[in-house]
């Protein structure tokens, strides 16, 4: 009898202990509160890239995440909507828009989204567990440790102007990048990227929470990647030593825009990455400006 | 010329395995382990929309090698995808050992260090296993202890879950145990009735880096179950519960889970059924609240239906639902007498089998929440209520009969209801489907038999009609098989396709070696609820199965 007992006690102690002391009950409110975004072009920037198609159902719940992450972090969030794989093929009307560009479908190859189920995001272009491409559960974990767990001060500094000249479609960038603090001897890139907010298309959907289900006819699609102002991979600032003052400034005067753009909807985004070395192709600093 | 090459070096291990398939001894302990190849050569097929893969030829292998030495034991497990073969998720891309353990074993202590596969109960709260059909495995990496008592097994584990060549960012604690009464209690010893009953309870913690959620960083399962035997009776009851733990599946809301499935049962000879009932509601529990599909789940959720071997009966299986399901089960066996005019000669098998599943009941927790909103309770759910989304049926009866030494006939009709937004994710119509099957052996000659299959799928909705019709001649080890599958398309569209597909193979003693060559259609293979999308194929395939 002193077994059962025994057997009792123990059954009781181990339950009553793990119930009690391994699990966290939350009280609402659920949500934290962050205050507003900031807005200053001196700070840090991370680089999202969104992962997307429009008959992708899961896809409007990802960018409403990216919405809500928006509001935490501000302009400090620079997303890049690229339109990619199966999802984002043309079918008959009215998924009959091509958002593909040849830029979104080389570099999505290169970083292994364009055969990935969608949604996919990348930050920074910087693996995390050994993977490039994240889940949209893990967005807002994945931005936070880009933005919180660094120096708010960015290391490379980044200006951006741009003009549009709307007699013949063209779009003129400059960009003045000046180093914050010394970064070691390697290959940098600079990428020139426009991309245009505001589209009206068509749109798969499975949240009722965020519109109608299975589609939403008039979506609006924002960030999408239009194209690259100076290639695919942009082009090299340096492949040297970057010691802090260091300055170096890049034009770009005859960038045709698609005639379907609308150059009130369009953004100028540009980044510096790293192109070689362990750390090849990690953004270092992104910067986005409008058109006009 | 490098399939060729494959195929050669894929024969040549096989002959030096095959060679050895009986256990080995070494220093006292005993070498036992298994080794499988499968490799698939790529077609470029636009006719069934086939793809080649800038490999050539995918190979997915493994060799598991276990040794034994008293109360001793270590294992690993060679895994090899280069590539993966179409299917299989690119990450499992590569190679390398990706399972190992230590063991010590005893009458009453079982320690494991290392990899191991376990499961709590049903695995409602707590499953960890293998399966290469669905190129899945969310084994453990960590320790195991296990205590076993008369009537008392108590098992306790803290552990990681393996994701493809890591580990998932969640540490998984779990403890379980399961009671005999009939052990327990002197009076019971010898009694007819055998009751059980089991507790568990599995803990994840995350940390918690997100800005938007205010995220629980320890989330807690539990599970209680009984098992009654008496007689030609039995009956099963598991219960579970979760608390909040917002993840991607169930779109960040703070309700908490539960789950409840039931199943009583009665068999004798030549009679016997089975009901059960299932009823799951925000139960999908994983040890990265960001991961959705395959990815590191800690509990498992059957799916309430039978899982069909024939090709067109497998053709809209089920998928479980962890997050909303409600769904019941029956499946009723009868063995019509032999030498009886209805029975025949050698007396004829009849199974019949139902199953349906349907969400669960979901409303507003307020006026101000919308259903599923993230950052909320989400819904509140009343649990009698039957939702409104009808996911799944199947009505299903097979008949089969020896009709003399050397006939052996089965027939099944199957009718099936496929809500294919649940099961596939894309909004196109629900699939009815009826399926007729005839499935025929002849023994013409001692150890001589041909095999006939003649399956036929008919629905107006997805790709339209299917048929099907298979030879198969064995002889002792050797088979060889010549399937036809032809797809009429949808209607109105003249996109029919034929699949031809021939295969063969020999199995000795323990080692089975098959090749094969023709077009495979896209699909979806389900193991237990669990389901995977395979695109279309063309090529010619290599298979070898063997244990030593």
């Amino acid at each position: 009898m002193n077994k059962k007992i025994i057997y009792l006690i123990f059954g009781v102690f181990v339950t009553v202990m793990l119930v009690t002391t391994a699990c966290d009950k939350i009280e609402p409110p659920y949500m934290e509160d962050n205050g507003g975004g900031v807005i200053a072009d001196t700070v840090r920037k991370v680089l999202f890239e969104d992962y997307t198609g429009h008959e992708c159902v899961n896809c409007p719940s990802a960018h409403k995440t990216l919405e809500d992450l928006h509001n935490v972090y501000g302009d400090r969030l620079i997303v890049i909507a690229e339109h990619i794989g199966y999802f984002a093929e043309p079918r008959p009307a009215p998924f009959d828009y091509d958002f593909r560009t040849s830029e979104g479908t080389e570099m999505s190859t290169f970083f292994g989204a364009s055969a990935a189920p969608l949604p996919k995001g990348m930050v920074n272009r910087k693996k995390i567990n050994g993977s490039y491409l994240i889940d949209k559960g893990e967005y807002g974990s994945a931005i936070s440790l880009a933005i919180d767990s660094m120096p708010v001060l960015p290391d490379i500094y980044i200006q951006l102007s741009a003009t549009y000249n709307s007699t013949d479609s063209l779009i003129g960038v400059e960009v003045k990048l000046t180093a914050l603090t010394n970064l070691l001897a390697g290959k940098y890139n600079l990428s020139v990227l426009a991309t245009e907010s505001k589209i009206i298309q068509p749109q798969k959907n499975n949240d009722p929470n965020i519109g109608n289900v299975p589609e939403i006819d008039d979506f609006e699609h924002n960030h999408v990647l239009r194209g690259a102002i100076n290639t695919t991979w942009g082009e090299e600032i340096t492949n040297g030593a970057i010691t802090k003052g260091q300055t170096f400034t890049k034009s770009y005067s005859s960038y045709k825009i698609g005639n379907d753009w609308n150059p009130d909807n369009i953004h100028i985004v540009a980044f510096v990455y790293y192109a070689d070395g362990s750390n090849n192709k990690v953004v270092i600093q992104a910067e986005q400006i409008d058109l006009r | 010329m490098k399939k060729y090459i494959l195929i050669i070096i894929v024969f040549g291990l096989v002959q030096i395995y095959s060679n050895k398939t009986f256990s080995q001894t070494l220093g006292g302990g005993e070498v036992h382990g298994s080794f499988q190849a499968d490799a698939q050569y790529y077609n470029q097929d636009t006719t069934i929309g086939a793809d080649k893969i800038p490999e050539a030829i995918a190979v997915n292998a493994f060799m598991e090698m276990r040794y034994t030495n008293k109360n001793f034991e270590a294992g690993m497990r060679y895994e090899l995808f280069m590539p993966q073969m179409q299917g299989y998720d690119s990450r499992w891309k590569g190679n390398g050992f990706g399972y190992r353990y230590l063991r010590y074993k005893n009458e009453r202590v079982d320690v494991t260090a290392g990899n191991f596969y376990e499961q709590f109960g049903s695995g409602m709260i707590l499953r960890s296993y293998q399966e290469w059909n669905l190129g899945f495995d969310n084994s453990l990496d960590g320790v195991r202890v296990k205590y076993k008592m008369k009537a008392l097994t108590i098992t306790g584990l803290v552990a990681k879950q393996r994701y493809y060549w890591d580990v998932g960012p969640g540490l998984i604690r779990g403890v379980d145990g399961q009671l005999s009464f009939n052990d327990l209690f002197d009076k019971m010893a010898d009694s007819k009735t055998r009751l059980f009953f089991g507790y568990s309870f599995v803990s994840r913690y995350q940390s918690d880096l997100d800005p938007i959620y205010k995220l629980p960083e320890n989330v807690a399962a539990e599970a209680a179950r009984m098992e009654l035997f008496r007689g030609r009776f039995h009956y099963k009851l598991e219960v579970g519960w979760k608390i909040n733990d917002p993840n991607a599946s169930n779109n960040m809301i703070y309700k908490g889970g539960n789950a409840v499935i039931t199943e009583l049962g009665y068999s004798q000879k030549g009679f016997g059924f089975t009901l059960q009932a299932e009823r799951v509601d925000n139960m999908d529990f994983r040890s990265n609240r960001a991961s959705t599909g395959f990815d590191l789940p800690v509990g498992y959720i059957p799916a309430m239906t039978r899982q069909h071997a024939y090709s067109l009966a497998a053709m809209y299986p089920y998928a479980s639902q962890a997050n909303s399901q409600m769904g019941l089960q029956a499946t009723l066996i009868y063995k019509i007498k032999k030498k009886s005019t209805l029975g025949g000669k050698y007396g004829t098998n009849i199974n019949i089998n139902y199953s349906i599943a349907n969400s669960i009941y979901k409303e507003k927790v307020n006026d101000t929440i919308a259903i599923d909103q993230p950052g909320t309770l989400g819904y509140e759910s009343n649990f009698f209520k039957v939702g409104d989304d009808l996911y799944f049926t199947d009505f299903n009866i097979k008949i089969q009969r020896k009709l003399s030494r050397k006939w052996n006939v089965s027939l099944m009709y199957m009718n099936v209801f496929y809500n294919m937004f649940i099961n596939e994710g894309h909004a196109e119509p629900n699939v009815h489907a009826n399926i007729f099957i005839g499935d025929f052996w002849w023994k013409f000659k001692p150890y001589n038999s041909l095999h006939l299959e003649l399956q036929a799928l008919a629905t107006k909705q997805d790709e339209g009609n299917w048929t099907s019709a298979m030879l198969e001649y064995n002889n002792r080890g050797f088979f060889a098989a010549v399937i036809m599958l032809f797809n009429q398309g949808e209607a109105g569209q003249s996109n029919s396709s034929v699949y031809p597909f021939i295969t063969t193979g020999y199995t000795r003693k323990a080692t089975r070696i098959s090749v094969s060559y023709g077009k495979q259609r896209e699909g979806i293979v389900c193991v237990g609820g669990v389901c995977r999308a395979v695109p279309a194929s063309n090529g010619f395939a290599l298979s070898i199965n063997s244990s030593f």
